[in-house]
């Protein structure tokens, strides 16, 4: 099996073709990335292509399939977890990717939240599965997914491993509070209407210096806006916060969106400002410390970095690129292979949940 | 709790809010200029890694065909850009430009050539916007050629080569206006120079041949108003740096026609010793033909530079001598054309559009 992820200036098609000329036996499965991590170095070109080849059986996935996203997320991700349900036990590792991208004009997301809810209903080994929504570039203008040979939209993909297999993960964020708690009065879905009974949009531009979004309604800037879990006013690290990107805002509505539909009336959110001295310091420090002390039991045969497309150098304002300091501070030669998404999926609190601006390093092992 | 003591709670409560609140926009502005600053470094790395790719990339390649790929490569590789493409104005048709690369071009049709009227030598247009505002139907015939709204242009007139940026809109769109502008001017430079190369290759190569010991053509009869004056037909034209060569190993210019054409200006033929007939004298790139307004400094040129101390005969417009002679360039753009053509579909045996050898024109740089 060869799992693929390719830039977005490729035609998805022609990789397929192309692959399944040299690997005619092959599943392949995969889809877009904004670019590629390898231990060399990364790019965000659209140019890239990178591949994982599952030689051996004994940690091969399963692929189960669903391709309806666009007819409703939470749907979809109750029909790909009952999919998974039926062939599998719940402590397999399930590696979880969708795409991200429903429509450019106007810009709308598919919902992450609502597709891992739907997973996590059907099958309770979800709560532990980690994944990334695909998309094809840092602007988030359209994503493709490749399903056993086939170029699907709309699509989610679950490769579950054998039991044998565990999948650990680092998960590496950088996002500091820059505002006060804000109350939300009034969200629909994703949209946020009102912050403290003001337009949020106003509300947001009035902690910056220049307009959120341009004329059309695009950011020109990453903004997120973050929810603190845990103990409400204890003091709180980047990790204690879900954070959710402005993808577009309504200036006639004085609204914003966010990433995920998963904020609610009445929660207290902050203004999150990514730290880019603080990303590379704890992509160092915690991936140096958790691959040392060993990642878990057994046998690591592949380490799959899923990095938010903010954290590239060319979004973050750094002038080392964070992938390249995760990469280097790799202990030993397990293949190793990144990518850029939309949206990161890890275990945080004990589920699952889809994170923004955040970096995940997924180890699996097979058990010694 | 009392009112009074509630009160002054809240207070202290609003001032604290306040509080965190300035510090938070503070820390944003300190971090926006760190940023700003970072990206400012960043873009001037890029420009350097750029560069030093492009000189490798322009200095190895073999033609044009092969380095137009390349160059667009390295290009998007750097820009952030949706979509990018090199041109390429033709010789005999001003406006209509051949498409030699293009990149990111997945969804749309890309025609082999298009018509770009006005062209200016740099522009850009971010969302209706233009630059220059004085060329909107170019630039409506861009968004059309590119499907973006965010386009960058750069164009070289002396040899006819373009690069043609689009980015989409959305958080990268930002870092593409910032860079694009400068990138595409360094890619389309090196790009130039590299045309420039192999031009002076091919030269150099003409040269080569004429190092060799000119053979003695015997003359016609000698030169009247009255003789129908011979074009050599296989080598319709010659330059300066061939006479010089020739006549250093001991050849000569045998005889010297001028056609004077409707406009008052003049244009020289002259007739080696190695020639089977006359050769009209072209400017020092080979662009065009060398013309004259001023007599006295033709004379100058044939006297000094021709060493030719014989009788010049003149032909008027539409005299039948006038006829026999004036095909002399178009039969050489022919006989170029056609070389480049077989060149370029040698190199990778593809249908590409023809490249332009010779470009017409008025660009004259010996007209007086």
């Amino acid at each position: 099996m060869l799992l693929v992820f390719g830039g977005g200036k490729h035609t998805p098609e022609v990789i397929v073709e192309t692959i399944a000329g040299v690997y005619p036996q092959s599943c392949v499965v995969g889809g877009a990335c904004a670019g590629i991590i390898v231990t060399e170095g990364s790019s965000c070109s659209g140019s890239e292509i990178g591949m994982v080849a599952f030689m051996s059986p004994e940690f091969a996935p399963r692929t189960h399939y669903v391709d309806l996203l666009a007819h409703g997320d939470l749907e979809a991700g109750h029909q790909l977890g009952r999919l998974v349900r039926e062939q599998h036990g719940s402590n397999a590792a399930v590696l979880v990717l969708y795409d991200s991208v429903l429509s450019f004009q106007p810009r709308r997301l598919h919902s992450a939240g609502l597709l891992l809810q739907g997973f996590q209903t059907e099958w309770p080994g979800g709560m532990a599965a980690m994944g990334g929504g695909l998309l094809t570039d840092l602007n988030l203008t359209d994503g493709w997914m490749l399903l056993n040979g086939a170029v699907r939209r709309h699509a989610a993909l679950a490769l579950v491993f054998p039991e044998s297999v565990t999948a650990d993960a680092i998960i590496l964020r950088a996002a500091r509070p820059i505002s006060s708690f804000m109350s939300v009065t009034d969200i629909d879905g994703a949209e946020i209407y009102t912050l403290d009974g003001r337009r949020a949009l106003d509300v947001v531009e009035g902690h910056l210096d220049a307009p959120l979004t341009d004329t059309a309604g695009h950011p020109s800037r990453i903004m997120t806006l973050g929810l603190k879990l845990g103990e409400q006013w204890e003091d709180g690290t980047p990790d204690d916060y879900v954070n959710r990107l402005i993808v577009t805002a309504d200036r006639d509505k004085g609204s914003i969106t966010l990433f995920e539909p998963d904020f609610y009336k009445g929660a207290l959110v902050q203004l999150m400002q990514n730290d880019p001295a603080m990303m590379l310091d704890m992509a160092h420090n915690r991936v140096t410390k958790a691959t040392t002390c060993g990642d878990g039991a057994g046998q690591p045969f592949l380490r799959l970095y899923i990095d938010c497309a903010g954290r590239a150098s060319a979004m973050s304002g750094t002038l080392v690129e964070e992938a390249d300091v995760v990469a280097a501070a790799l202990p030993d030669d397990t293949p190793f292979l990144g990518f850029y998404s939309g949206v990161e999926i890890a275990p945080l609190c004990g589920r699952s949940r889809p994170l923004d601006w955040t970096g995940v390093l997924a180890t699996y092992s097979v058990r010694g | 709790m009392n009112t009074p003591v509630r009160a002054a709670a809240e207070k202290e409560l609003m001032y604290y809010r306040r509080m965190c609140n300035e510090l938070g926009k503070d820390l944003q502005r300190v971090q926006d200029e760190s940023e700003r600053l970072v990206r400012e470094v960043r873009r001037y790395q890029l420009q350097t890694r750029l560069e030093r790719e492009l000189s490798h990339v322009t200095g190895t390649a073999s033609d044009i065909a092969s380095m137009a790929p390349l160059v667009l490569d390295a290009v998007i590789e750097h820009s952030l850009c949706a979509r990018a493409m090199i041109l390429c104005e033709r010789a005999d048709h001003a406006g209509c430009f051949d498409i030699l690369a293009a990149a990111g071009c997945r969804d749309m049709y890309v025609k082999s050539s298009v018509t770009l009227e006005e062209a200016p030598a740099f522009g850009h247009s971010f969302e209706g916007e233009h630059f220059p505002s004085n060329a909107p139907v170019f630039f409506k015939a861009v968004t059309k050629l590119t499907g973006s709204t965010q386009t960058i242009w750069n164009y070289d007139s002396g040899s006819g080569f373009a690069i043609l940026l689009a980015g989409a809109l959305g958080p990268a769109d930002a870092i593409f206006r910032q860079q694009g502008d400068d990138l595409s001017h360094t890619a389309l430079a090196r790009l130039v120079d590299g045309y420039w190369r192999l031009r002076a290759q091919e030269l150099l190569s003409e040269m080569t041949e004429i190092r060799e010991e000119p053979s003695r053509v015997a003359a016609t009869a000698p030169l009247t108003h009255d003789t129908k004056p011979e074009l050599d037909k296989a080598r319709p034209t010659i330059r300066e740096y061939e006479i010089a060569t020739s006549i250093a190993k001991g050849a000569v210019i045998e005889q010297v026609a001028v056609l004077i054409r409707e406009d008052g200006e003049y244009e020289l033929f002259v007739r080696p010793s190695w020639a089977t007939g006359f050769r009209q004298m072209l400017t020092f790139r080979g662009h065009a033909e060398k013309v004259y307004k001023d007599f006295n400094r033709l004379l100058v040129f044939i006297r000094t530079a021709c060493r030719y101390e014989g009788s010049i005969v003149l032909y008027a417009a539409r005299s039948p001598q006038f006829e026999a002679l004036k095909p002399a360039t178009h039969i050489s753009s022919l006989n170029e054309r056609t070389s480049r053509t077989s060149t370029l579909e040698s190199a990778d045996g593809s249908d590409m559009p023809s490249l332009l050898g010779k470009r017409s024109g008025n660009a004259d740089e010996n007209r007086t």
